[in-house]
Parts: C-alpha cells; structure tokens; sequence
C-alpha cells in the first residue's frame, strides 16, 4: 500500500479517570482548549459527554434519505415495468397506464421503508468502521475495566495539539496515564 | 406561583382571536337570516374543526398521563385548558340538534336522514332507521359530551390538587382513569364522527372515518399546543424548566402525525380504490371532481409532503422559531382537510362555498382560543408537583 499516509508512531494518549464527574469535567476542559480527535469510554452512556464530543453528522441520515428514495422509486418503477409494459393486465377494468398508481403506492412505500433500513442499518455499522476484531485502546493495561467501575479519554495522535495531550490528562486530574500502542 | 408574570404574545394573541371570533359569529348570525339551511351547513362545519383541539388535547393529555416523560408535562395546562372547553362544546351542539328535531321549522335541514319524507323514498336510509333517527342523535350526543367533559373535568380537578397537596396517590389515580378513558375516548369520538360527520352522505359508511378524523385532531393539537408554548417560553416558569428536548419531542410527534395522517387518508382510499365497489366510491367521486379534485391534490403536496420534507431535519424540530411556521402552516392545512371531507356533501363544485363556510370556522375557533386563553391563564402553567416534573427539574430549561 504505497498510497498509505505514514501511520504516527503510537495511536494516542489514554487517561483514566476515578468518576464520571471527573471524566466529563477532562472533556469539557480538552474541548475548550481545542481538542478535536479524542475518545471517551464509560461503563454507562453520559449523556454531557455526548453533546460536547459525540458524532454531530454522522452521515447516518443522508445515506437513508437517498436510498429511502431510490427503494420507494425502484419500486414503483418495477411494478410500472410489470404491469404496463411487460404484462399488461386487465383488472378489474381499470386503467393500463399512469391513472392506475393507487395500485402501486403500497409497495412503492415498503420498498422506500426496507431501503432506508438497510442504509440505516449497514450504514451504521459500515461507517463506525465495523466489524472491527481489533483496537489499539485494548492494548491499555487495565482497559477492560471501562465496561466496570473506570473512566477513560483518549486523545488520538492524529489531533493537532497531541504534543501537549499526556500533559493536560495529568493536570486534568487523570489517575494514571498511559500511551496507547497500535 | 408568581402571578405578576404575564404574557404579552398570549394577551395579544386572545385580543386577536376574541375580535376574529366576534366578527366571525355576527356574520354568521346575519347569514342564518338570509339562508337558514346554508348556516347549518357552515355552522356543522366550523363546529367541527374548533371541536378538533378539545377532543386532541383531552387524548393527548391521556396518552401522557399512561406513559408518562417530560414533554407531556411541559405542555399538560395546555391540553387541560383546551379539553375543559368541552363542556362549552356541549353547549354549541344544541343548534344541530335542534335541526335533526326540526326546530328551525323545517326537517332534515341538516342531515337527510332526519326528514321524514326522504326516509319514506329511500329503502336503504329507511333500513338504517334504528341508528339513524334523532330521538337516538340525541341520547349518543348526550353519552358523547358526558364521556369526553367527565374525563376533563375529573383529570383538571386531580391535576390541580395535585398542585395544592403533593398527594404522590393522585398521579396514579390519573394514570388509571386515563387507560380506561382512551378506550372510552376513542369509541365515543368514532361514533360521533360516524353520527355527526359520516351520516351526511346516509347511504356511505368507512370504518376508518373515525379514525381519520382522531389523527388530525391529534396533529392541529400539536401544532396548536407549539404554537401556544412559544407564546409562554419566554416567562417564568417555563423559560425555566421547558428545554430545547421537550421541543424536539413535540416536534418529532409532530412528524409522526404528518405520516399517520397521510397512511390513514391514504388506507382509507387505496381500500375503497380497490374495491371498486358502487356502495362506496361515490364518496370519493364527489371529492374529486368540480374543482374538489384540487383541493385532494393540495393536501397530498402541502398537508403530507411539504411538511414531512421540512420535519426531517432535527434542527427544525428543536427549534420553536422554524417549528412554529410549521405548526400554524398545519393548522391551516386542517382546516382546508375539513373543507375536503366535510363541504363536498354541501357543494357539488369547490366555486360553491359559501362565505358562511369561512366565517362559521374562524368565528367558532376564535371565541374558543379566547376562552381557552382564559382558563390557561387562570392556572399555574406547570404542575410542579408532578413525579414526571423531576426530569425537567434536573435538567432546567436552556432553550
């Protein structure tokens, strides 16, 4: 992969965090200061943290507006191919042609619906970069422990101000602060 | 509570409405002297849609009581305000009563149904003479008002002892009396669309009429309690406790409403569509032919798509400043569904409506905004002694 931009030497800074309090206060104050690329984990969703760090456009919404919209168009241009053109057929006495669309807005609708799922559904889960078997965070020693009792931020070597990230977790009162290996 | 605050916006706008209203209401008056049958109609018509907020609110306000959350509890004086008009509703309906009973001299001014002669000529009105008679209108009405005003007054009276003494007993009180009232709520509005609504065209029965006519109380609901709750936000005590979260869920309700809307308007036609069948589709023939056929086209663009399009985004929903144009856009879009399922069965061709069949609406809804006004601002506008009160205590409001 020559194309491939030379990786930074390690994925980021981790600094864990003793209480909730504590970890948002660290996100508030690494936000105001001008940190962009960082993380936070917690054993439960805090919802502060959320709004100053979380994904604001994620993308989500437009992907399933645009396949919402070609679902609901594809299916009424199936439907339009079977029963004007390829096999025109008599129902009832009604129409062969655009005057008939009642008939086909259910499925034009449905087809919309299960579109938009499924970009929601793989676009979701395509764009948070998943399945993904591996992350460098789990090489923290003690990491496991997000999902129990500890809290963590971590500030990726991609961010512009990552020279200064191991210092501000210490003064942010992080309890011990490791680097992250890739 | 403090009762020093006042509310410019809310003042002004109960100015408007009373004036409106008054204007509206002698016109009508004068009309009724120059054509009797034509104020009916037009009365029937603007009773209707005023009637569409009270009957919102009343089973707003009980889905909120069952399941609880800060956005019900923000706006709860609204739907309480709004549903203690029905009693006053009650009132209005006399006049068409008096019409079925053929107190205006003549019978059957309103409903075919109710005359005599026509019922003689036609064996299919004739056959549906046990439901259809006013001595039974009467009885259902009388079973309707006391349905929907017992279950206002009752849940006002509770809420505002709630206020006075924290009883925590009361909100579950509430709670059950709520669960049984949408049953009751929403069997006596389906008839009562079927009697007062429906019964117009005698010959033509949906099943979904009921329903219909609920979903777009529950939207002009809404978008009228938005429209209201921008007028308080800016004043103790909302500005303090209602937060940009219970706007979004107004919003988003507001979004889903669009969409049931359109999926209920739709059901009930695609079905009749499919059918083909002549006991049914004169109904829609009316509709969409003599220039009618336009006003269907209007709703499906400017009642579902246009709204549903702009409701997307997040942004809008959070915002009361781009929610509210949408909020009176839909009103509006209410009253012009009401024309399309209501006139048609008065006016062969849309250049038919009457200038009675604009005042009747404009008059009743304005003289009900103004009495509605009233009682809201008889009250505190939050109760705070509400267990749901604790989300937006804790929050505390930063729109």
């Amino acid at each position: 992969m020559a194309t491939m931009k030379a990786q930074p030497a390690v994925y980021g800074i981790m600094g864990e965090f003793d209480s909730p309090e504590a970890l948002t206060k660290a996100v508030h104050r690494a936000h105001k200061l001008g940190y962009r690329k960082m993380d936070a984990f917690s054993p439960f969703p805090i919802e502060e943290i959320n709004e100053t760090i979380g994904p604001h456009d994620t993308g989500v919404p437009r992907l399933v507006l645009i396949f919402g919209l070609l679902g609901a168009a594809g299916g009424f241009i199936l439907q339009s191919i079977a029963a004007w053109i390829d096999y025109p057929i008599n129902i009832g006495g009604r129409a062969l042609n655009i005057i008939a669309w009642p008939a086909f807005i259910p499925i034009t609708f449905e087809a919309g619906v299960l579109s938009a799922a499924f970009a929601a559904t793989f676009g979701m889960i395509g764009l948070n970069g998943l399945p993904s078997p591996y992350h460098p965070v789990f090489n923290v020693p003690g990491f496991d422990r997000a999902s129990q009792d500890a809290f963590f931020l971590c500030i990726e070597a991609t961010d512009p101000m990552f020279g200064g990230a191991s210092g501000f977790l210490r003064q942010a009162g992080a309890v011990r602060v490791s680097v992250v290996e890739h | 509570m403090n009762q020093s605050v006042t509310y410019p916006k809310l003042n002004q706008f109960q100015t408007v409405s009373l004036i409106v209203g008054i204007i509206g209401v002698v016109l009508l008056g004068l009309g009724a002297m120059l054509d009797i049958e034509q104020f009916f109609r037009s009365y029937l018509f603007g009773y209707l849609f005023a009637l569409s907020i009270p009957l919102g609110s009343l089973v707003w306000m009980m889905i909120h009581h069952v399941t609880g959350g800060g956005w019900g509890v923000a706006v709860r004086r609204i739907f309480e305000s709004s549903a203690m008009t029905l009693p006053i509703m009650a009132l209005l309906f006399i006049p068409v009563i008096l019409a079925t009973w053929g107190g205006f001299g003549e019978q059957g001014l309103l409903y075919e149904w109710s005359s005599p002669e026509i019922v003689e000529g036609d064996p299919i009105i004739a056959h549906k003479q046990l439901y259809m008679n006013p001595q039974a209108f009467l009885i259902r009405a009388i079973i309707y008002f006391v349905i929907w005003a017992g279950l206002a007054l009752l849940l006002r009276s509770w809420s505002l002892s709630q206020d006075r003494t924290g009883n925590p007993a009361l909100a579950t009180r509430m709670r059950g009396l709520s669960g049984v009232g949408i049953v009751l709520f929403v069997l006596a509005t389906t008839f009562a669309m079927f009697d007062w609504g429906m019964s117009l065209d005698p010959h033509w029965f949906s099943s979904m009429y009921g329903v219909l006519y609920m979903i777009g109380d529950g939207l002009i609901t809404l978008a009228f309690t938005v429209t209201i709750l921008s007028m308080l936000i800016n004043h103790e005590p909302l500005s303090e406790y209602v937060s940009t979260k219970e706007i979004h869920d107004l919003g988003k309700l507001m979004f889903g409403f669009t969409v049931l809307w359109a999926y209920v308007s739709y059901g009930q036609y695609i079905i009749i569509w499919s059918g083909d069948v002549a006991e049914f589709t004169p109904w829609y023939a009316h509709r969409t032919q003599n220039g009618w056929q336009w006003v269907a086209v209007t709703l499906m663009g400017l009642h579902f798509f246009l709204p549903f399009l702009v409701l997307l985004s997040r942004k809008i929903k959070q915002n009361l400043r781009t929610l509210v144009p949408i909020a009176i856009w839909m009103i509006v879009m209410r009253l012009i569904d009401m024309s399309w399922l209501i006139l048609p069965e008065f006016h062969e061709s849309v250049a038919g409506i009457h200038w009675m069949d604009i005042a009747a609406p404009l008059g009743m809804a304005g003289i009900w905004c103004a009495i509605f006004i009233w009682i809201l601002k008889s009250r505190p506008l939050l109760p705070m002694n509400d267990p749901n009160m604790e989300a937006l205590i804790l929050r505390g409001g930063h729109h």
